[in-house]
């Protein structure tokens, strides 16, 4: 009997669950914004600490790079999941960045983040410093590749 | 109604006498090939001043063209600037569609006095007013780095823009506030390296054209130079290169130059928007000793 209730009980206990995570997702615009700015700026000092290591200013460890390019990549998860470029942000004048081509052209945005997911992966795989040396440039160049359309400098 | 006709004659006169005066001193003032000093080509200094110039930057192939080789400067990718969009030509050395034919005093009349081959005004958004300060040298190494690149057909399009003809008339009285045409004097006082950091800046590589602000003839206004303001292409503010270290964007000329050799890569964060990241990747394509000599001249504004 605990049984037959257990799985009608259980679904809607998700559904809740993603109806919360829906209704988060929907974050106060203002939020949001500093939201992705402050995971940027994290991610931005992880790159910092990577060319370090680059540069051979840190020594150089596998795990180490993998820990990195691993953190950057869940902060792109989790800002993504978390709605942080809801067009509701777009109300937000003061110290906002993104440039409307990130709704007018979504499928670009979701490249930009696809070719940064990918450039992350090639990073985390890496396994000397060699490897390390070709990966680094291309997710420098995917970090850019999006600044460079849609992100405007001061406003 | 005599006192209106006479104001009409003096208006007809005005205009035939403003007329000509436009029609003289916008009159395009090319070089003559005897300025040209004799010259044995350095194709590596070639490359590098390439680099410094950003030429790549503006004349880079148009999408559709699908070379095997995108790093040709094949030219044909749309510019958006306020006056219109322009179409930036091809420089590889193709006969018929690139500058294969053209002569090296029509090239030097191009890049530093901005004439085209048919002698007639081009327009500012090629920052040949910066290039003018430019060794002749550098630029004649250039031509001849592009004159060694694989031709590649990529044919010429006109830029869209409204009044094109009374527009690139209208240049020539530009030229008369913002085309100075002296090259660029070391300062002894400077060291060395300051001193190439400053000739790269001011001259090649055309930091003013964004990073001072002009006035309401786009005129560069000099006594604010590399104080930031708006942006030339009209998207938000370039910033000031004024004390980079003293307002606490950089901690010392070191990360300044690494800013510039490194950009998103280093995780800087200033130098990627708004045409910043084409420049800094232009850079980056430098000797490290010429990227810390920008950083040295750099630091030094204050
Ligand atoms: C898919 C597009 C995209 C990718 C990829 C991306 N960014 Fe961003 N980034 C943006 C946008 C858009 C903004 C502006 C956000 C705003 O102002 O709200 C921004 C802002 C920033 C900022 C400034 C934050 C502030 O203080 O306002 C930093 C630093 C930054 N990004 C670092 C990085 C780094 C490092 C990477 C690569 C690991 C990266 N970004 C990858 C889109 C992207
Ligand atoms: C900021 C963008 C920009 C940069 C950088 C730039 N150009 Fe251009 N260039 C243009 C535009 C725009 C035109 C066309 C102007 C016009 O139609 O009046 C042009 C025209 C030219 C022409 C004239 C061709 C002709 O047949 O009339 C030559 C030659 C040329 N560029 C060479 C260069 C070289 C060499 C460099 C680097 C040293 C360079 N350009 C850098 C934008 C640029
Ligand atoms: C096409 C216009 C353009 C040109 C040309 C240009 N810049 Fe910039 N520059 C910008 C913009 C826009 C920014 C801000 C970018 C951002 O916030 O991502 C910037 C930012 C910078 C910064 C970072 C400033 C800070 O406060 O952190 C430096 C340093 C810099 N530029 C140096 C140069 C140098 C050196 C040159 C010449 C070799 C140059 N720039 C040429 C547009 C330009």
């Amino acid at each position: 009997m605990i049984m037959k209730f257990a799985g009608p009980a259980l679904a809607v206990a998700l559904s809740i669950g993603a109806m919360a995570s829906v209704a988060m997702a929907a974050g106060a615009p203002a939020d949001l914004v500093k939201e992705r700015q402050d995971e940027m700026k994290t991610n931005s000092d992880t790159m910092k600490a990577l060319l370090g290591i680059l540069k051979g200013d840190k020594p150089y460890d596998a795990a180490t790079v993998k820990g990195m390019s691993d953190g950057i990549a869940a902060s792109f998860d989790k800002m993504w999941k978390d709605g942080v470029w809801d067009t509701s942000t777009q109300s937000i004048t003061t110290e906002n960045k993104a440039k409307p081509e990130i709704w007018s052209d979504a499928a670009g945005f979701e490249k930009a983040r696809k070719d940064a997911m990918d450039a992350l992966a090639a990073l985390g795989a890496s396994t000397d410093l060699a490897g390390m040396k070709a990966a680094l440039p291309k997710l420098g160049a995917a970090c850019k590749g999006c600044h460079e359309t849609y992100r405007q400098p001061e406003n | 109604m005599p006192g209106r006709g006479k104001y009409v004659a003096g208006a007809a006169v005005a205009a035939v006498v403003g007329g000509a005066l436009f029609w003289l001193v916008t009159t395009p003032q090319p070089l003559a090939a005897v300025a040209l000093p004799q010259h044995t080509a350095d194709l590596a200094n070639g490359e590098r001043l390439y680099h410094a110039a950003g030429c790549y930057s503006c004349h880079k192939p148009a999408p559709d063209l699908k070379l095997d080789d995108a790093t040709l400067p094949a030219g044909g990718a749309p510019l958006k600037t306020p006056v219109g969009t322009f179409y930036p030509p091809n420089l590889t050395p193709d006969g018929e569609t690139g500058i294969g034919t053209m002569t090296d005093i029509a090239f030097v009349n191009a890049v530093q006095r901005g004439l085209s081959p048919e002698g007639e005004h081009l327009i500012p958004a090629f920052p040949y007013a910066s290039y003018a300060h430019m060794k002749v040298e550098d630029v004649l190494d250039i031509r001849a780095y592009l004159a060694s690149l694989k031709p590649v057909s990529s044919p010429e399009m006109a830029p869209d823009m409204m009044l094109e003809p009374l527009v690139r008339r209208g240049v020539g009285l530009w030229k008369l506030m913002a085309l100075h045409v002296t090259p660029w004097q070391a300062d002894p006082a400077h060291t060395a390296s300051w001193n190439r950091g400053a000739y790269l800046v001011n001259g090649p590589g055309h930091c003013a054209e964004c990073h001072t602000p002009r006035d309401v003839f786009m005129v560069p206004k000099t006594a604010q130079a590399f104080m930031g303001g708006a942006h030339p292409g009209g998207e938000g503010k370039v910033p000031s290169l004024h004390n980079l270290v003293e307002s606490k964007r950089y901690t010392d000329q070191a990360d300044v130059s690494s800013a510039l050799a490194f950009g998103e890569m280093g995780g800087y964060k200033h130098v990627s928007s708004s045409g910043m990241g084409e420049v800094q990747g232009n850079i980056s394509q430098l000797p490290q000793t010429d990227i810390d000599a920008i950083a040295e001249y750099l630091v030094s504004l204050k």
